[in-house]
């Protein structure tokens, strides 16, 4: 049998073996580990909390709730806009990737600035990351007359800053990547991929948010 | 990908995920009202429901998992599998303290 007869054993087409591109392939890997991260932080809020159910602050008699679900709202926006924008650049249409991309980072920057004064009132008025101050619990103790507060408050705070903070810093890397993409968008430097690779980031950021509001805002 | 199909379906998934959160938090608000561990527990177990539907119409239609391979869809779910683990391997810690 000749050289030529035997053939090398086939290692496929790698950017068809799984019907995606070898970039959006890359960025599924990282949302993947990213995503344990989230979760590492989010088990040990469960964890902490479950195992001082009795002593865990009402987080509906100290964070603004109304604010967040607006901020929720915005988010949920962002990713509409986003993917009107990569269906913009399905269609070739540079005009409607420009606004839709300009649209999903304002709707980020509105994120971030709602955060930013939910964190500033916060930590004004005494809902620090190491706990409550004295003014916070006066202030708390007049407005819920015969309740307790629980002594578990300093890791209630610190839980909270930690998973939000987490959160807000991917939010803003997103902002970053969008506008980089976004410029490369006016030079006429973009291509469907890249276009759906920074989406699954933005959808990701947005997808993070939705289980954090639940757990740490909304359930009592 | 057939976009003259999923252009209008995005519109009604953002109309799904606006709707589910104000639901999201008028269920909050009035199901931990009625104080009774009954309620509590039908409450925080309905969102959850909700959340992970929310959640499942973001990854499904907006990061287009729904038009993917089954083995891709797969390999992507597989480290919600080990959160899910990794949330449950905590439960013997908090039950027993």
């Amino acid at each position: 049998m000749s050289d030529a007869a035997v053939a090398a054993p086939s290692l496929g087409d790698s950017s068809k073996t799984l019907g995606v591109t070898d970039g959006k392939l890359a960025m599924w890997i990282f949302l993947g580990s990213d995503g344990m991260s989230f979760m590492g932080l989010i088990a040990a809020y469960i964890a902490l909390r479950a195992g001082n159910a009795d002593q865990w602050p009402n987080p509906t008699q100290h964070l603004a709730i109304n604010l967040t679900a607006v901020n929720t709202f915005v988010l949920i926006c962002s990713s509409v806009s986003m993917v009107k924008a990569y269906v913009a650049s399905v269609e070739n249409d540079k005009r409607g990737i420009t606004l839709w991309l300009a649209a999903t980072i304002l709707g980020g920057c509105i994120f971030l600035g709602i955060q930013v004064y939910e964190y500033t009132h916060q930590i004004t008025a005494g809902f620090t990351v190491s706990g409550f101050s004295e003014e916070w619990v006066k202030n708390w103790a007049a407005a819920n007359p015969g309740e307790t507060l629980g002594s578990s408050a300093g890791l209630f705070c610190a839980t909270f800053y930690v998973l939000t903070c987490f959160h807000g810093c991917h939010v803003f890397s997103g902002v970053v990547y969008l506008t980089v993409v976004l410029i490369g968008v006016l030079r006429n430097r973009w291509t469907v991929n890249r276009l759906e690779i920074v989406g699954l980031y933005w959808h990701f950021v947005d997808l993070v948010w939705i289980v954090i509001f639940t757990i740490v805002y909304l359930v009592e | 990908m057939s976009e003259g199909h999923k252009h209008p379906r995005y519109i009604l998934v953002f109309v799904w995920l606006t709707v589910m959160t104000l639901l999201e938090v008028v269920l909050a608000k009035y199901g931990f009202a009625m104080d009774t561990d009954a309620w509590w527990w039908t409450t925080v177990i309905l969102l959850v429901v909700l959340a992970l539907a929310k959640a499942a119409l973001v990854g499904l239609y907006f990061m287009h998992l729904i038009s993917e391979r089954v083995t891709f869809i797969f390999i992507v779910c597989f480290p919600l599998f080990l959160a899910v683990v990794l949330v449950c391997s905590l439960i013997p810690d908090v039950v027993l303290g």
